[in-house]
């Protein structure tokens, strides 16, 4: 029994192939808008750890220049450098002042080192952009509060993200 | 005389879309290099002249004005007290079941913004177990009316009127020291 022969359409090798650009370019198009809109035009970046997450706000406010710190669950660091480790509610008992339990020597001698070697006029100015955990306590935040403004760093801005 | 030539609506335009794609194609990598897709906002802004001006005027001038200051205890009730002339008026505003009550809170803010509009720092002293995210929706709720109140106070230095949607923008922490 012979066997049946596939069928085949028959093409002209002498058209030229034309690949529909239009409906690639609408896409394009729509990915475009939605980056030019969550495009950031802030002349500060910071890179807050994945593990931490900031509370909230209304605020509109565009980042300013300062002094990146940051405070998650674990630890208080100033770029990669830990100064303090946290337990989730308080610091460490050996990294608080036992004279002054409000007060962490390692970050005021980091700062009071920032303060004379920095070029940054913010810095210089005793400016603190302050990344925090939302779920700290205030007992946390205050004791880098009260520190800082001991060191001559007096302007904590409290980073958060927008609503 | 030219002879003009019709052409026919059956004829078919095709734009070329290719250098379009082209320019999109090398926009699109840039733009996702570049972009946060997490937004970041801080809290102390930058304000309008004025309402800095008289900020300044109260610091200058702390005797002359109001002072408030919040008070949150650790069972969440905010006690807002309001001192003038000597004399000093307390409001308690309990906690709504285990949350703050900021909309209680932002309605006694506005009611005292209207009798002092030339006031704009308020003091906050939270307790030491309140969150973080707390203290947040409070600068949030002291910051400007739920309802979209406006008030109007006089420019110190003009001497004239002048309509503000802010309430208490600057926001000190008073217990930081104790």
């Amino acid at each position: 029994m012979a066997r049946r022969k596939r069928y085949t359409p028959e093409v002209n090798k002498k058209t030229a192939l034309m690949v529909n650009v239009t409906s690639l370019t609408d896409m394009f198009t729509v990915i475009l808008v939605f980056l030019l809109q969550t495009y950031n035009t802030s002349e500060v970046q910071l890179e807050p750890p994945p593990d931490l997450r900031m509370p909230t706000s209304q605020s509109e406010g565009v980042l300013t220049q300062g002094l990146e710190m940051t405070l998650s669950k674990e630890s208080l660091s100033i770029g990669k450098e830990i100064l303090a480790h946290v337990n989730g509610k308080d610091f460490n008992a050996n990294d608080k002042d036992p004279k002054d339990p409000n007060f962490i020597p390692a970050l005021f001698k980091s700062l009071e080192k920032v303060s004379k070697e920095t070029t940054v006029k913010a810095v210089k100015d005793g400016q603190i952009l302050l990344i925090a955990d939302r779920e700290l306590p205030y007992a946390v935040i205050k004791k880098v509060m009260y520190t800082a403004s001991m060191a001559g760093f007096p302007q904590v801005k409290l980073i958060t993200t927008s609503q | 005389m030219g002879i003009k030539k019709f052409r026919t609506h059956y004829e078919e335009f095709e734009l070329d879309l290719t250098p379009l794609l082209a320019i999109i194609m090398k926009l699109v990598p840039v733009l996702v290099i570049s972009s946060s897709f997490l937004q970041l906002t801080q809290i102390e802004t930058d304000l309008p002249q004025v309402v800095k001006q008289a900020i300044e005027d109260q610091n200058k001038n702390p005797d002359k004005l109001a002072k408030i200051k919040i008070i949150v205890d650790d069972s969440k009730t905010m006690n807002v007290v309001v001192t003038k002339d000597d004399a000093t008026d307390t409001s308690s505003i309990p906690a709504k079941g285990d949350a703050l009550n900021l909309e209680a809170l932002n309605s006694k803010l506005v009611e005292i913004k209207k009798k002092n509009p030339s006031v704009f720092k308020i003091e906050l002293a939270p307790s030491d177990s309140m969150s973080y995210s707390e203290i947040v929706t409070i600068l949030d709720g002291s910051r400007k009316s739920n309802n979209s109140d406006e008030f109007i106070f006089v420019d110190p230095k003009t001497g004239k009127e002048v309509k503000t949607d802010f309430l208490f923008p600057e926001i000190v922490f008073n217990n930081i020291f104790q």
